[in-house]
């Protein structure tokens, strides 16, 4: 670098330098990324080029390989098969390409990194690309009018070279630098047509305006569309699986914390169910259904090259820590030749993002801010008995009781005091579920820059996001930036590097589990009589409930004071970074090297101060209790990978080949401590002991290569082939190695010639594809025989245990093989698309914590048995029916999966699984869907006839009144476990979505919606709320309870002294189907010129936003998408235990760039 | 720029070496790397005892004295827990989970012992002190004969397993006959008692010992009704001379008081840790008493207190019986409906010393001396030497402060004397309903205690789980 120092050189040195010490830094921080590079003046720059008799089509490749631009051209207009005769030696760049172009009567125009390339029309004479846009005047007609304006895109940003043609004259020109353009119209002229490559062709209707401003919509169905998939990025006219790709343009200003919820609805064949409302919470996703028994059915995420997690944590959602802002692309690889790149990994599909890069060399600044409020639509609110219905429900159980024990009829005095006044309970008296929710505010702020200078460019941007729960006291805050950097360092090599930390901090409580301290659990079963205030209006911190010599009583804590005063805080910061250079050594070859990290440090800090009681266990001092828990994480992961592309006559081959090493270990400690003598001070200091104590060490390592091949024969056949082989330290040392193959073909069936007279067919394709991908969820060291360390008591001396658990030193991965069927369709102009799919997966060798005799010592063991199919038809449909001024876009989606078990162990056993009250509530058998709710059949209620007589069967302690179950093996008696049977199934028929966008000139407006029909989902809180005990509210619906064989009620809503309520078919399952309003938006974009002719910014735009707007369901429950937070949505799915609830988020936001 | 690309290529060349892969947990130990010193085998042996601590501390309760006439649901009457309401009502079908628990976590200790006698015996390691080696091999004997003969005395014909299984051999293993289940029980009894004569000076407290495994076989012969075989083992423990009854009763269930005089072997709870706590009190206390009983009022009786002692146990106390007030004392409050009143509880196992939590360290006794004596005189009678036995009981009740002079009693109204003693001076620790059920007076004594108890119920379910997956017989009735 030893060079004269010019001004410029000094610049770029001062840059390169300071660069190079951040660089250092980034890297041995771990860190990075990026995307290609151009120069400033690249149609100045001289270059060497040399072309012989290749076609246009390899001349353009060859100068984009190295030169770093793009060309963009409609390859139905530019002749791509001409052969081309260049001979250039330190030529400028537009010398070469005017030589190169010129005989094919081409035209060219550097766009940003772009060199867009356009057939000379010969009705459009002049195309100049440093002139000023000239009017056409082939024929001198009267000037009628004149029109000016300016073409943006959605963004804002002006876009030069765009064609404008008036309809009816045919008159065009072209958009100049700053994207204006002036045409003079014949008197005809009404409508002018905007065409652009890479954007949707426009329609605009003129008037009497002189001015107007146009913006042109990417086109997101664009075949030249470069889609990112495992290890590459191909054409999307090219795939051969199937791959789906979101732009994050579609699903923008959407307030939730992370991309699943954005997710929701856009994808055929992906299911994202939003299992609890709690901010920050995880969502559950299955693609392609449920493909395991015991690895779990979550699909891996790829976040810029680096697999991040899986799994759903329900506490905290990993994607939460990715910026929802700060993700330009997300790409969803369903079918296993996509997946089977990804190995062991791959099996429940592969959800990859990427993040904005600092990818154009101009300076840009962004910001962005919404905020608004949450609340819980009534519709979510379970409906309970209130104060006067509890209460004669409390005097019908003590009339029972008085009749029975001391046979007489009950009097007033018999009656708690708080039951006795009927009339003074008429209103609702206390509705605890309403008392704990509250309207919550929701704020998110971002802020990003993007400069790019000589070889170097680069990004930073901040958000902050914060959203308080509809729960009092719970929130999450998100502090998140990011640093993306990258520079040509060296002649031909790139380096990238990104940094991206994240700060988070939330505030919990725990629902979803039943019982206290769940709040949601204790809201629902609250006596509605009781008040939550004392008679000074402050807050009781225990309700004691009426009790009497007949009638039992259940007290507890009070919800709201336990929101208040207890703490449940989880901080972590995690920072993703990335680190990759690029080199090119000879043409058409890439070495990249990458080296990412993720990094976490987390926290959790919980403290249950001593007013704080349980059931009927009223609050004492000293009974405080806290809970601290520490860990931290690192995952580091090294990529080598070399690809070449290479394309000669017909023929077109791109190849990859790598090999990838990754670690990750973590620890975490866990204490508790007590019990506090007071809640004054609250830190582990002041404990007077450390009750409970843990220290987790987990750690696993993988070594894998990879290759793929991609040939295509006329740019119409193509193949794709590829192999992973993962070693991975999860698995026994017996089945260490496992090997991953794929391989799919695909047949552009529009470019054969036969085609070509169905003109209302664009494009469509064929493919087919079959792979293997795997899944190693099974834990760090399931295979691995542990010697259990314990305590035993010898006469007060402690001395050590152990005892062995059993091994499989066979234990591998779950396999899955997959078939896909695809047909892709374009018709009518672009108007419609439509992609089809067919897949046959079928998962083997499952990881199955398969059940065995108890004689054994051990009531499971992990072993690779079983077998479950997948099969399903996904449907996606984009169609834009209107363009004109209005433009309607209308994506549709619909996807019906059939989900069976082919097999378990070598008996077929049926797995089960659930807890409620110590008994399973989900069976696995063989020929049915994973997961089949398990229960009785409810054959309503024992009446006095049924007692006396013998043939009904029973179960001990059964009277009149008592819900009758059927007994199915026939043995006379009724029985927990042998008379239950498979209720139905938690899979839904089918899930669908459908988003609509209307733009109307500035005007624009999105409507989501989405939904599920069939399938089953089981209300956990009926345990509680069905629970005739006398200590809980229960449901509305009990009104119409049995009283006596004379009023039998419904018939199915029994009453006993103690009722025995278990999962059954009648009351305990509902119907999961609904439909939700998911999102709409109302935005307006205003005119850049509104403060006058100095245009202060690019790109302004409001809007307004109503996140779940309703959703129709006859759920009873408050989520048709609940899941029990202590129940694991694989072997459990559909288990409600009165979740989170889903609030309605109504905000208001504004996006300006400069 | 040159050095940083070195350092990258370095970095990316990162080659595997066959480690890489080989990641064992660092906070446990992995069996490829045991079994090296006397040390590690004793810890697997210790091992053994484990699952016996947790069944007593938490389930074996339910299924012996909740089911026997000796404790009562507080609840039963208005909201019962399902599990044990039933048991208590003696209704308990395959569904119950304290049977379900029962069954698991004895294997699990069976597995514990087999998985010992299979190191023990098929390892190449020599021991170097061969008294340690004897020890270790009595003890495994002894538990694994206890697992068995508790699931023997429970169930009736049960699975035998006697050395680690998979899941697939143990689906082909189905219930062996009862007697065959006995025999296996006296073998490795005699192995026991055999081994641990030969522990020499290794013997530590709360350990099982020779003189415990003989007091077990006189238990399991008396069981058997082999009243000959009996009395030979259970006069060779009495003439052992080793154990005597301490002269106060009260002395034998003082928590700060360890006994090892009377107790010949007994659970061993420390107030150290959950793991190696009891909750006895916990369960025992009334439910409504807060922290008036255990002393703890920052610990929730949650789900506990759910156990009172009957008015058929509080009347077989004699008069001045010394046993009574140090096994029942009263609290006075509101019960579960509200009432005040009297509220007897069970007060051999008391409070914590001075674990801050719901941690207690009582021992619970398994073998006592005046069991010892009791089963001798029992066996006596049966031998119709009923004077000779009369000299035991009166042992007994002499030391409980009642009259020990019981000449001129008949052999039957003797048999009741016993009968009654033992109910009074074991009661709560796990022995009435097995004594019920060996005398054939269950269905008797529990429907004159107001229970309608079917005749199958004497025999408890097969836990239905592994009815289906162990494709068992159900015992009749269920």
């Amino acid at each position: 670098m030893k060079k004269s120092l010019t001004p410029k050189r000094l610049y770029y040195q001062i840059v390169t330098k300071s660069m190079q010490q951040l660089f250092l830094i980034i890297l041995f921080a771990g860190l990075a990324t990026g995307a290609p590079v151009s120069g400033q003046n690249i149609l100045d720059k001289k270059i060497n080029f040399r072309a012989e008799g290749i076609t246009l089509q390899s001349a353009l490749e060859q100068l984009e390989n190295s030169e770093k631009i793009r060309f963009s051209y409609n390859s139905r207009t530019i002749p791509l098969k001409s052969k081309v005769f260049v001979n250039s030696k330190n030529e400028t760049f537009s010398n070469v390409l005017m030589e190169l172009l010129s005989p094919l009567d081409i035209s060219y125009k550097q766009v940003g990194n772009q060199i867009v390339l356009r057939k000379n029309d010969p009705k459009f004479q002049e195309v100049n690309t440093n002139s000023q846009p000239s009017e056409v005047t082939e024929h001198q007609q009267t000037l009628d009018k004149s029109i000016s304006g300016v073409v943006r895109d959605e963004t804002g940003e002006t876009l030069p070279g765009v064609n404008i043609v008036a309809k009816s004259s045919q008159r065009g020109t072209i958009t100049d630098a700053e994207g204006k353009f002036t045409l003079n119209l014949a008197d005809t002229d009404a409508v002018l047509v905007l065409s652009f490559v890479g954007y949707l062709t426009q329609e605009v209707t003129v008037s009497n305006q002189s001015s107007i401003e146009v913006r042109l919509l990417t086109d997101n169905k664009s075949l030249e569309e470069v889609v990112v998939v495992g290890y590459g990025t191909v054409k999307k006219s090219d795939l051969t699986g199937a791959v789906t790709e979101i732009s994050s343009k579609t699903i923008k200003d959407l307030p939730v914390a992370s991309i699943d919820q954005k997710l929701v609805g856009q994808v055929a064949g992906v299911q994202i169910q939003q299992v609890s409302g709690a901010p920050g919470a995880g969502t559950s996703v299955k693609i392609r259904g449920s493909g395991s028994l015991g690895a779990g059915n979550e699909p891996l995420y790829v976040i810029d090259g680096m697999p991040y997690s899986s799994g759903l944590n329900q506490s905290i959602n990993p994607l939460t820590f990715i910026n929802p802002n700060d993700i330009e692309k997300i790409t969803i690889l369903k079918d296993a030749s996509s997946t089977a790149i990804y190995g062991s990994r791959g099996a429940n599909g592969v959800i990859m993002i990427t993040t904005k890069n600092p990818g154009k060399n101009t300076s840009q600044v962004n910001f962005s801010t919404y905020a608004g409020f949450q609340s819980i639509p009534q519709k979510g609110r379970p409906e309970m008995l209130n104060a006067r219905e509890f209460a004669e429900y409390q005097r019908d159980r003590i009339n029972l009781v008085v009749r029975t024990r001391e046979n007489r009829e009950a009097t007033i005095e018999d009656y708690p005091v708080a039951y006795r006044d009927l009339e003074k309970l008429n209103g609702t008296g206390t509705n605890w579920y309403d008392l704990i929710l509250q309207n919550a505010f929701i704020q998110d702020h971002n802020f990003d820059i993007q400069k790019g200078m000589g070889n170097s460019r680069f990004n930073f941007g901040f958000g902050y996001y914060s959203q308080e729960g509809t729960i009092q006291h719970t929130g999450i805050k998100r502090y998140s930036a990011n640093f993306g950097f990258q520079s040509e360092i060296l002649k031909n090599v790139t380096l990238h590097a990104s940094l991206r930390p994240t700060f988070i901090d939330q505030d919990r409580t725990v629902t979803g589990s039943g019982r206290e301290p769940d709040v949601t659990g204790i809201s629902l079963w609250a006596n509605p009589v009781m008040s939550p205030y004392d008679e000074n209006g402050s807050l009781l911190p225990y309700i004691t409930t009426p009790a009497s010599i007949y009638n039992t009583t259940w007290s507890f804590p009070n919800p709201l004071y336990i929101l208040q005063q207890s703490k449940r805080n989880y901080q972590e910061i995690r920072n993703l970074g990335n680190a990759a250079l690029e080199w090119k050594p000879i043409e058409n070859l890439t070495l990249r090297s990458a080296l990412s990290t993720v990094v976490s440090l987390s926290g959790y800090n919980q403290f249950i101060p001593s007013t704080i009681g349980g059931s009927n266990n009223p609050p004492a001092p000293g009974r405080g209790a806290a809970n601290r828990s520490y860990g931290s994480s690192f995952n580091w992961l090294i990529e080598n990978t070399a690809s070449y592309t290479r394309s000669f006559n017909q023929h077109s081959i791109s190849a990859l080949a790598g090999y990838t090493t990754q670690k990750s270990s973590g620890n975490s400690i866990n204490l508790n401590a007590g019990p506090y003598a007071n809640d004054l001070i609250r830190t582990i200091n002041a404990a007077p002991g450390i009750t409970g104590w843990g220290e987790s060490v987990e750690a696993w390592s993988m070594i894998s290569y990879l290759g793929r091949l991609n040939y295509s024969f006329k740019d119409r056949y193509l193949f794709t082939a590829t192999l992973r082989s993962d070693g991975s330290s999860r698995f026994g040392i017996s089945k260490r190695y496992a090997l991953f193959p794929s391989a799919a073909v695909a047949w552009k069936i529009s470019d054969e010639d036969f085609f070509q007279s169905i003109a209302s067919v664009d494009h469509m394709k064929v493919r087919a594809s079959y792979g293997k991908s795997g899944n190693n969820n099974i834990g760090n060291y399931s295979h691995l025989s542990n010697v259990n360390m314990g305590q035993y008591v010898f006469n007060n001396n402690t001395v050590s245990t152990a005892t062995v658990s059993l091994f499989n030193p066979f234990l591998g991965w779950e396999e899955s093989e997959q078939i896909d069927l695809g047909l892709e369709t374009a018709l009518f102009k672009g108007k419609i698309a439509v992609t089809a799919d067919y897949y046959h997966r079928k998962s083997v060798n499952m990881l199955l914590n398969d059940v065995i005799p108890a004689i054994t010592g051990f009531n499971n063991q992990l072993v690779n048995k079983g077998s479950v199919r997948n099969r399903g038809i996904e449907l996606g449909i984009d169609a834009t029916p209107v363009s004109r001024e209005l433009t309607w876009d209308i994506n549709f989606n619909i996807a019906f999966n059939r989900n069976k078990i082919l097999a378990t162990n070598e008996n077929n056993d049926r797995i089960l699984s659930g807890n409620m009250d110590g008994r399973p509530t989900n069976v696995s058998i063989v020929g049915k869907p994973i997961g089949q709710f398990y229960g009785f059949i409810l054959d309503g209620v024992y009446s006095q006839a049924d007692m006396d007589n013998p043939a009904v069967a029973k179960y001990p302690g059964a009277t009149a009144g008592y819900p009758r179950y059927r007994d199915l093996n026939g043995d006379g008696v009724v029985n927990e476990i042998l008379d239950y049977t498979d209720l139905g199934s938690p899979h839904p028929n089918f899930i669908y979505g459908l988003t609509n966008r209307l733009t109307y000139k500035r005007f624009d407006l999105a409507v989501n919606l989405n939904g599920q029909s069939g399938g089953y989902i089981m209300n956990g809180m009926r345990q509680t709320i069905d629970n005739l005990q006398g200590f809980f509210n229960i449901g509305k619906e009990w009104a119409n309870r049995w009283r006596s064989d004379e009023t039998p009620g419904d018939g199915i809503h029994a009453f006993g002294p103690n009722s025995v309520h278990r999962v059954n078919d009648k009351l305990w399952l509902e119907d999961a189907t609904y439909l939700r309003i998911t999102n709409l938006t109302f935005g307006y974009n205003i005119p850049s010129n509104v403060f006058g002719q100095k245009e202060y910014f690019r790109n302004l735009r409001v809007y307004m936003s109503i996140q779940n707007l309703a959703t129709f369901t006859s759920y009873t429950g408050a989520n048709p998408e609940g899941q029990a937070s202590n129940m694991d949505n694989t072997l459990v799915p559909g288990y409600d235990m009165g979740s989170y609830p889903i609030p309605r988020t109504i905000t208001a936001g504004l996006n300006i760039q400069f | 720029m040159k050095k940083i690309l070195i350092a990258g290529l370095a970095l990316s060349l990162y080659s595997c070496s066959g480690d890489f892969l080989n990641i064992y947990p660092e906070t446990s130990l992995n069996e490829g790397n045991f079994y090296k010193s006397d040390e590690e085998f004793v810890t697997i042996v210790n091992g053994c005892y484990t699952a016996l601590r947790d069944l007593e501390k938490s389930t074996h309760w339910i299924i012996s004295e909740l089911k026997s006439d000796v404790l009562a649901e507080q609840r039963s009457s208005v909201a019962g827990n399902f599990t044990t309401s039933r048991m208590d009502e003696v209704i308990a079908g395959a569904d119950n989970i304290a049977l379900n628990d029962f069954w698991n976590m004895s294997y699990r200790g069976i597995y514990n012992c087999n998985k010992a006698i299979s190191v023990l015996e098929n390892s190449n390691y020599v021991w170097q002190n061969t008294a340690l080696q004897n020890r270790s091999t009595g003890e495994v004997y002894f538990l694994r004969a206890l697992y068995y003969f508790n699931l023997v005395r429970q169930f009736g014909d049960v699975p035998m397993v006697t050395e680690p299984v998979t899941g697939i051999e143990a689906v082909d293993i189905k219930r062996s006959p009862a007697t065959e289940i006995y025999t296996l029980i006296i073998n490795d009894l005699l192995k026991a008692q055999a081994s641990l004569e030969g522990a020499g000076s290794t013997h530590e407290n709360g350990r099982v010992n020779a003189e415990a495994a003989t007091g077990q076989l006189g238990k399991v012969y008396l069981t058997i009704k082999n009243y000959e075989a009996a009395e030979i083992a259970l006069k060779k423990v009495i003439d052992s001379g080793k154990y005597i009854l301490l002269p106060d009763y009260s002395d034998l269930f003082d928590p700060a008081n360890k006994d090892f005089k009377e107790t010949l072997f007994s659970v061993q709870y420390s107030e150290a840790t959950a793991a190696l706590s009891n909750q006895f009190i916990f369960f025992n206390a009334p439910y409504t008493s807060k922290g008036e009983v255990t002393n703890r009022p920052n610990i929730a009786l949650a789900l506990a207190g759910n156990m009172n002692p009957t008015q058929d146990l509080i009347t077989a106390f004699e008069t001045g019986d010394l046993r009574k007030s140090v096994s029942i004392a009263y609290w006075n409050g509101p019960g579960w409906d509200g009432v005040v009143a009297n509220i007897p509880y069970c007060a051999k196992y008391k409070a914590p010393q001075t674990a801050a939590l719901n941690w207690a360290g009582d021992n619970f006794p398994i073998l006592r001396y005046s069991d010892i004596l009791l089963m001798y005189a029992e066996v006596l009678n049966n031998l119709n030497r009923t004077a000779e036995a009369a000299t035991y009981v009166s042992q007994v009740r002499s030391r409980a402060g009642l009259s020990s002079d019981l000449t001129g009693l008949s052999q039957t109204a003797l048999d009741l004397l016993i009968e009654k003693e033992r109910l009074v001076e074991f009661c709560f620790e796990n022995q009435r309903w097995y004594d019920l059920i060996r005398r054939g007076r269950a269905l008797e004594i529990m429907r004159a205690h107001g229970k309608d108890v079917q005749d199958n119920q004497v025999v408890a379910a097969i836990p239905s789980e592994q009815i289906l997956i162990n494709k068992l017989n159900q015992n009749t009735g269920y």
